[in-house]
């Protein structure tokens, strides 16, 4: 697998890109057995691209988030407190808060393989923090 | 049998085996220093033109090439120019004029002719092992128990010079029962000579004698003689010649035909050595020599190469030589050495005080262990070489030697610089436009910065890698072709900033250093990566670090972060900023404090001391409204803050 990292890169840059380009790398991928996986803000590929994925952040995953629940969800965030918090809900201590992980959204917006879907294929999954 | 393996005027072989395009030219060699520069090989269309051995450099050039004809044989058309006077050797010119093609002169290459000779031990030793390294010009070998193998003497001397001829020398051949009957006819007769049992003397009669005097002046002396043993021997075959000369004995078959006692009382012991020898009736052991495992080819350069184009050809023919002689020994690359003398700048002699020197084999004689290990043999390799290619005098090198092993003294050095570059290749190789490659790319990145007057390219041999995989494993790149590309990587991105992240053994944020890329093996790609087996059914979070650390502003209320605010000035329109809506810490870590004492001995990748409190946070950003994850430190030491990362 090849990661093309432009996930910093503006997306106004990421578009200066010249579609050949994609192209030479298509071909230079097709007729092989590797993936070539692109990151990027917004999809600038375009036709080049087998598959295009959106993903999209929808919780926070928080030891204790008793604090600031409130005041997230009125931006439409959501705060979820973990399931077995180690240090309980009630401990206001500052670091007694810990970043546990985050649940994203992957929804499929273009496939060559597929034909285009009536309604939108996606699916949730969820990343954990390394402690 | 004995085989003799003999190159004729090996100075000039040596310099057409690197310039193979004076194969057809009349070459001569000079040798000495000036003014007594002459004339001390030349081949055989060289003498066609009228040139002798012993000719002085200035007769020589009248043979020489003109000047617009843009051959390079510089030196001695332009001393011909500047400083020869006009001579009246009207003679002379117009009969070289009247030839088709001129000589070509060359400066005897001493670097040349080892490697050479070297290389003919190479292929040599890989035939038989009972070899003796007689001269330069002529080997020895002992070809019992080869007729298995290559069959009867003559098909033996045909491979032989088969084999030979893939260096670009070309060798008479002389195949014989005894060891001395074979040098001499490899000496005296052209291309392969093979002469059965039994008939020595009437196949080796018609020999001129000089032939067995200049092999009795070889075969006598050795090595462990000294310089005064050695001319006593040529003076005694000098005076034989002119006894024999004035006898009327020209050939091998008359001193063969004298009365053997008679020829002792006037000759003594070495006359009836001389007439055993040109009977072909002596008999002696082989000393046999020990295949060298030291792989270098050197070049002289006649004028100093100025760009990379001319020196790429020239690298590709001593690369071409190398491989063919680690072919010859079934051995394969794994550390590649290119060292380019360069030329010293006019006016601007450098000077090596032995302080500094002494200083670098200070930091380079550091016990090897630990990451400083590859840097600190690297250091040493290039202080022997240095040590030991470095041309001055011998007592100037004891001076040397004795400096870099911490006495202080002063000497300098003006002969010119080295410039030493070193490819360490993953796997073992042995394809010389793959070293090419990869020593254009490594000196386009690293140009030598002055003109190149002489270059040696040593190799460290090594086991050919096999290249058997398994069989349901990806197919990975060839090892070659993926050198070449991580070479160019290495050339766009730079040095130290292409390979593989390994972390450090520090608990320091985002400590890592960079390796070099190596194809994991058969047994790695098969285990299962321990890192991920908690993490079956759940992906780990990725940070992405901001390199190097962004610097923000940041407002604290009751020990917390609460808002990101923009920077006083308007430089940075896309500096972090906004209320942070959650945040997590502060978490402290520092280190390396220990180390900050002793700083200066260690490397900075190894000890910066860090003394930091992190925190995560939600940030609003302003656009759309999005909650990005940062994590933002404050540098306890400085009180400043930054953004370290986002969580993606």
């Amino acid at each position: 697998m090849v990661v093309l990292d432009l996930g910093d890169i503006p997306p106004e840059s990421a578009r200066r890109v010249p579609l050949t380009s994609w192209f030479r790398f298509r071909r230079a991928v097709e007729p092989t057995a590797t993936v070539l996986l692109v990151l990027e803000q917004e999809p600038c590929a375009k036709t080049c691209a087998s598959l295009v994925v959106r993903l999209q952040r929808i919780a926070m995953c928080a030891s204790n988030a008793a604090l600031l629940l409130k005041e997230t969800e009125i931006h439409g965030w959501k705060v979820l407190s973990h399931a077995e918090p180690a240090i309980p809900s009630a401990n206001e201590i500052s670091h007694a808060a810990l970043l546990q992980g985050m649940q994203l959204h992957a929804e499929v917006l273009r496939s060559w393989t597929q034909r285009k879907p009536v309604h939108s294929v996606g699916a949730n999954f969820e990343l954990r923090a390394a402690w | 049998m004995f085989a003799c393996i003999y190159i004729p005027d090996f100075p000039v072989a040596a310099i057409i085996r690197v310039e193979p395009l004076l194969r057809d030219r009349a070459v001569a060699v000079l040798d000495g220093k000036p003014p007594q520069v002459r004339v001390a090989a030349l081949n055989d269309k060289a003498r066609q033109l009228g040139m002798n051995i012993g000719m002085t450099k200035i007769q020589a050039a009248i043979f020489a090439i003109p000047q617009h004809e843009g051959d390079t044989s510089a030196t001695a058309k332009s001393d011909r120019k500047k400083k020869s006077p006009p001579i009246e050797l009207d003679s002379q010119r117009i009969k070289a004029q009247s030839k088709p093609a001129a000589a070509i002169l060359r400066q005897r290459s001493t670097a040349q002719e080892e490697s050479s000779h070297a290389a003919l031990l190479d292929v040599v030793h890989a035939f038989t092992p009972r070899v003796e390294d007689t001269h330069p010009d002529r080997l020895l070998l002992d070809l019992d128990g080869l007729e298995r193998l290559y069959g009867p003497p003559s098909a033996i001397a045909r491979e032989l010079a088969s084999r030979v001829s893939t260096l670009g020398l070309d060798a008479n051949i002389g195949v014989a029962a005894n060891s001395d009957a074979a040098m001499h006819a490899a000496c005296g007769f052209g291309g392969v000579t093979v002469i059965p049992a039994g008939e020595e003397a009437r196949r080796l009669g018609v020999l001129p004698i000089n032939v067995l005097l200049d092999s009795f002046e070889i075969t006598g002396s050795n090595s462990s003689e000294n310089s005064t043993a050695a001319r006593e021997r040529e003076k005694l075959s000098e005076q034989m010649f002119d006894t024999l000369e004035r006898w009327g004995v020209r050939d091998f078959r008359t001193l063969a035909l004298l009365p053997e006692h008679a020829l002792a009382a006037r000759l003594g012991e070495a006359g009836a050595h001389l007439q055993r020898l040109a009977r072909g009736a002596t008999m002696r052991t082989l000393a046999l020599c020990e295949p060298s495992v030291r792989f270098e080819e050197a070049m002289d350069l006649e004028s100093p190469v100025e760009t990379l184009e001319p020196l790429s050809f020239l690298l590709n023919r001593t690369l071409d030589q190398l491989c063919t002689r680690l072919e010859a020994r079934a051995l394969a690359v794994q550390e590649l050495t290119l060292r380019l003398q360069l030329e010293p700048r006019v006016g601007d002699e450098q000077a090596i005080t032995l302080e500094e020197l002494a200083g670098a084999s200070h930091t380079a004689l550091l016990p090897s262990s630990g990451p400083s290990g590859t840097i600190a043999t690297e250091a040493q390799r290039s202080q022997r070489n240095f040590l030991k290619d470095t041309p001055c005098s011998k007592p100037a090198r004891s001076e040397l030697e004795g400096c870099l092993h911490g006495k202080s003294l002063s000497f300098e050095y003006s002969n010119g610089n080295l410039y030493a570059r070193t490819l360490r290749l993953p796997v073992a190789m042995r394809d010389s436009k793959v070293f090419l490659k990869l020593l254009q790319l490594d000196l386009s990145a690293h140009p030598p910065g002055a003109p190149v007057c002489k270059l040696w390219i040593t190799a460290e041999p090594a086991i050919p890698r096999s290249a058997q995989r398994g069989l349901f494993l990806p197919v990975t790149p060839e090892a070659e072709k993926l050198e070449i590309t991580l070479a160019r990587i290495t050339g766009v991105v730079g040095e130290r900033r292409a390979g593989i992240a390994k972390p450090l053994d520090t608990h320091r944020p985002a400590a890592f250093r960079m390796e070099r890329f190596v194809s994991q093996t058969e047994s790695q790609t098969t285990e299962a990566s321990p890192t991920l087996s908690g993490w079956a059914t759940k992906a780990p979070i990725a940070l992405r670090i901001f390199r190097p650390a962004r610097q923000v502003r940041v407002q604290v209320s009751e020990g917390r972060p609460c808002n990101l605010v923009p920077p006083a000035r308007n430089e940075e329109k896309d500096a972090l900023q906004g209320k942070i809506l959650w945040s997590a810490g502060p978490w402290r870590s520092s280190g390396d404090w220990w180390a900050q004492q002793s700083s200066a001995q260690h490397s900075t990748e190894d000890a910066q001391v860090w003394d930091r409190e992190e925190w995560d946070i939600a940030l609003a950003s302003g656009k759309n409204g999005d909650v990005v994850l940062y994590r933002i430190y404050r540098d306890i030491a400085t009180g400043d803050w930054f953004a370290d990362a986002s969580y993606d």
